[in-house]
């Protein structure tokens, strides 16, 4: 079997990834870097997706006092402050290099500085853009700035890491097993850093707004390592994902600028919902908020037919909206319906992950030599993320990731992987290959899509959860009995790739049934029939959860990191969230 | 288009064993806002889970998506199966590729081409806060309009010129560089003027427009590489710097 | 590099002037030209004029110009490796389809 050894393996082509790749060889360009990505370089995952842009602070009006108290009230107050100050003050660094030296040209106010738009959530119009489809832009030209590092940083495409090596002890990451998908050839890197950023995994749901090929491979993986995990209930919805039917157009994100700008959401009944949930922000509330008023809207029968709500952009005139959003206009007209002069038929969608891999604000989890960014890292966010905190949590730490990285790689060495921890993992995922019979995986892809969806969805309760958690863990052992049409055929197996994609999704939404299950209260994202209030006294604490081996779960909590505004301030303050 | 199924006839070759490609026909039950990738989705989900292609965010974002659906290349997922007209659809990889197997093209080439033109911004060293630019300066009109692309290969697929001349750098490189070229900001234009310059490069384009006709974002690269032809020119006689 | 921007130049230079000297020949002889048919005496008589004698050969330059060089961007198009040499051949072919036909005109004045 082949073996690659290197200073710094990155997984995920993201904002998070590429940025790291970036970071580790500016702060250090004799390092070697290991840049693998499921799909092509800078084209799969979701920060490709990004539509309204990036939240920064650059106007003197503005400050980042403000954007970090939007960004923890947003959150419910439960986020890891330092985490979030990090986000908000390495923000302005970010979108300065971004332009300066990535070469990105965000979106011009008329005096020729950088606009600024107004996203929901946000006490100040703080959304740097490029039109409503920043991410192309952000994606390509830090692709293109990895491939004029090419000489060391070695990117390779459709190829995804099936599980992390760990030494004896357990306590620390050092390398990979890896797939190559187009050959099928398995093989190790070996390395003295791992950073994981290959995203979350709400594409695990019904009506979800993520690209296929992101399946919380990185969690997954982290999770069977050891990692820590936080806030992994806290998943949010998007009010606006487009209805399309069965297509798998469903789901896609109209972009939140759209209730920014100021558009309307309105039920089967014509009525502006958003009256009875949010009075005073109404539509430029909270994407949690707005979510939820939505599914409760379809759930109590004032839903359109097709079981969505609607937004209505026609009151803002058509010419503002088709110049204003472009690109939404042109999906809209895709299903063949006129965003900008009739309203558009959607329903919240599976959108992100605020929980994940517990992380410093280094991006370092609990394990050694592992590094974690993005969507995979949680406590950022809390219980709900701010629109346009995405990009922004993916790019800055993105960078810290690298430069964690790069100071690491300088200080450690590489240690050998174990060759029998590497044939387990082997034999764990090209058992698939081994079968002649067994069970199809479509359908338990389904299935799992439609459980998230019903039980661990929008609006939860106990009862539910407790027969999701019950049947995800059969789900795994299900999907464990997998096995592939054509044993032969190991190059571009989209099915044996799929397998793994869904008991991904499995491991993952088990960590998000459960963190769910155990927090008895309402608040964010999460919100339970059963225990509908806000419960500022005993709740203001982030649930952990870890592998306690055998993939059984162990749980533990701890209070809120409070190191700027402290929990006793914002019980005070009893902001309902 | 009054059936309610798709007869779906796709390209199926594994170079590694097949000696001749062929094509494999499916019937697909056709369903609302059907893109062309709802179909190859079905067909690799519920019929034959050994076809192998590419797709992603399938929105028209990632590019990932690109094949020769019905004699044209196109995004799978931005092509509604309604918009052909017709039930019978013929996808192919998209031409001008190596294939990987199916559907799946090894897009190498085409990013190996990319990365001649130094497709990079490389900032001037004074230039050290982010350009103040207003926007009714008309600086930036024709970049701007210009830089959405996603590099899905659609233009390069659809070149005449790529398919008579395999050094030819093609629509999506030269309309990347012209971005670059035209862009103040950029330290190392010259550099790159002299690469789209050589022979491999913008003189290989005939101003056929197939690039523009089938580019999913509008972009009309045959407009950008005769902006480079100029500027060549002028670069020449020393009036462009 | 150089040779590429030039000749791309003096491709569309010579095309443009191409028009006018062609446009030039054909309005002479078919349109100011009364004859309901062209005789040799005629092309004769003309090909004196020291201003027909300077059309003719501009026409026989651009188009010699022209069409070799289009000649060779098509065949660089399908992938001409040998440049260096077949712009020889082309250029001694110039020249020489050149010299004929100067001579010939040369003739004419003689």
């Amino acid at each position: 079997m082949n073996e690659i050894k290197t200073d710094v393996l990155i997984l995920g082509s993201g904002g998070a990834g590429l940025f790291a790749a970036l970071h580790v060889y500016d702060n250090n360009p004799s390092l070697n870097v290991v840049l693998a990505t499921k799909g092509l370089i800078g084209k799969c995952g979701c920060s490709r997706m990004v539509q309204g842009g990036l939240n920064v602070v650059l106007n003197p009006a503005d400050s980042v006092d403000k954007h970090f108290m939007d960004t923890i009230k947003g959150g419910g107050f439960v986020n890891n402050q330092d985490l979030a100050w990090t986000l908000v003050n390495d923000a302005p660094k970010t979108v300065h290099e971004l332009e300066v030296k990535v070469g990105c040209f965000f979106d011009r106010a008329e005096d020729g500085k950088i606009h600024q738009k107004a996203f929901a959530g946000q006490s100040f119009d703080r959304t740097v853009h490029v039109a409503d489809l920043s991410g192309i832009q952000i994606i390509a030209r830090l692709t293109d700035q990895i491939f004029r590092r090419e000489e060391k940083i070695k990117v390779l495409e459709e190829t995804r890491a099936l599980d992390l090596l760990t030494t004896e002890e357990g306590d620390r990451v050092v390398g990979a097993v890896m797939a190559n998908i187009r050959t099928g050839e398995i093989f190790v890197v070996n390395a003295k850093v791992v950073v994981v950023a290959t995203g979350g995994a709400a594409s695990m749901y019904k009506i979800s707004a993520p690209s296929f090929d992101k399946t919380g491979d990185g969690m997954a993986m982290c999770f069977r390592a050891g990692a820590e995990f936080v806030d992994m209930e806290m998943l949010q919805f998007h009010p606006t994902g487009l209805l399309a039917g069965q297509s798998r157009l469903s789901g896609s994100v109209l972009e939140e600028g759209l209730r920014g700008a100021g558009g309307y959401m309105i039920n089967g009944l014509g009525e502006r919902y958003m009256e009875r949930y949010d009075p005073e922000r109404m539509e430029r509330s909270t994407r949690d908020r707005v979510a939820r008023a939505g599914y409760m809207e379809i759930m109590a029968g004032r839903g359109t037919e097709n079981e969505g709500v609607m937004i209505d952009m026609t009151h803002l005139g058509a010419e503002f909206v088709e110049k204003k959003f472009p690109g939404m206009c042109e999906r809209v007209k895709d299903i063949g319906k006129d965003l900008a002069r009739e309203p558009v038929e959607v329903s919240p969608t599976a959108h992100f992950q605020m929980g994940g891999v517990k992380i410093d604000i280094h991006c370092q989890s609990s394990l050694k030599g592992l590094l974690v960014a993005g969507e995979d890292s949680g406590g950022v966010h809390g219980a709900n993320r701010l629109g346009g905190n995405g990009i922004c949590e993916s790019t800055v730490f993105g960078r810290r990731a690298g430069d964690t990285a790069a100071a690491l790689a300088e200080q450690e060495v590489l240690r050998p992987y174990r060759q029998e921890q590497v044939e387990e993992i082997k034999r764990r995922w090209l058992k698939f290959y081994k079968r002649t019979d067994g069970v199809d995986i479509y359908p338990i892809r389904d299935e799992i899509k439609l459980l998230m969806w019903e039980k661990v969805g929008v609006v939860r309760d106990g009862k539910k959860l407790q027969e999701a958690v019950a049947r995800l863990d059969e789900l795994l052992e299900m999907a464990g009995q997998a096995y592939v049409a054509n044993r032969t055929l190991s190059r571009y197996n989209m099915e044996w790739n799929d397998i793994i994609n869904v008991t991904n999704w499995i491991t993952v939404g088990r960590l998000v049934a459960n963190g769910a299950l155990l927090r008895t209260e309402s608040r964010g994202s999460h919100y339970r029939t059963d225990y509908v209030d806000t419960d500022n006294q005993n709740w203001l604490v982030n649930i952990f959860l870890k592998n306690k081996g055998n993939l059984e779960i162990e749980s533990f909590t701890k209070p809120i990191v409070a190191s700027r505004f402290s929990a006793e301030e914002i019980r005070k303050a009893n902001i309902k969230y | 288009m009054s059936s309610r199924e798709i007869n779906a006839k796709i390209f199926r070759y594994d170079p590694e064993v097949d000696a001749e490609p062929r094509f494999d026909e499916f019937k697909v039950p056709l369903i609302d806002n059907m893109a062309v990738l709802d179909v190859v989705m079905h067909v690799q989900n519920y019929i034959d889970k050994t076809l192998a292609f590419r797709c992603s965010c399938r929105i028209g974002m990632c590019g990932s998506c690109a094949m020769y659906i019905n004699g044209k290349p196109r995004l799978a997922c931005r092509t509604q199966v309604k918009s052909l007209g017709t039930n019978n659809i013929t996808i192919m990889p998209l031409p001008n590729l190596p294939i990987i197997r199916d559907l799946a093209t090894d897009m190498e080439p085409f990013f190996e081409k990319w990365k001649k033109i130094k497709p990079y911004y490389v900032g001037k060293s004074e230039l050290t806060e982010p350009a103040v630019i207003r926007p009714d300066s008309g600086e930036r009109e024709f970049i701007d309009q210009m830089l959405d692309c996603i590099t899905c290969g659609c233009c390069y697929g659809a070149c005449s010129m790529v398919a008579t001349n395999e050094d030819y750098i093609g629509p999506a490189a030269l309309n990347r560089a012209y971005t670059l070229i035209a862009d103040k900001r950029d330290a190392i234009r010259i550099e790159r003027i002299n690469v789209v310059g050589r022979s491999y490069g913008v003189w290989r384009c005939h101003d056929q427009f197939n690039c523009a006709e089938v580019c999913p974002k509008k972009l009309v690269p045959t407009k950008s590489i005769q902006q480079l032809k100029k500027r060549c020119v002028l670069q020449k006689f020393g009036i462009f710097k | 590099m150089l040779v590429n921007a030039i000749t791309w130049l003096l491709q569309r230079i010579s095309a443009a002037l191409l028009l006018v000297v062609l446009g030039l020949h054909l309005w002479l002889l078919y349109v100011a030209n009364p004859a309901e048919i062209i005789q040799f005496s005629e092309a004769k008589a003309r090909l004196v004029t020291g201003s027909y004698v300077t059309i003719y050969v501009l026409l026989l330059l651009f188009g010699l110009f022209h069409a070799l060089n289009g000649l060779y961007t098509v065949m660089v198009d399908t992938g001409l490796r040998a440049r260096l040499v077949t712009i020889s051949i082309l250029v001694i072919l110039g020249v020489t389809l050149f010299g004929v036909g100067l001579y010939s005109v040369v003739q004419f004045i003689m």
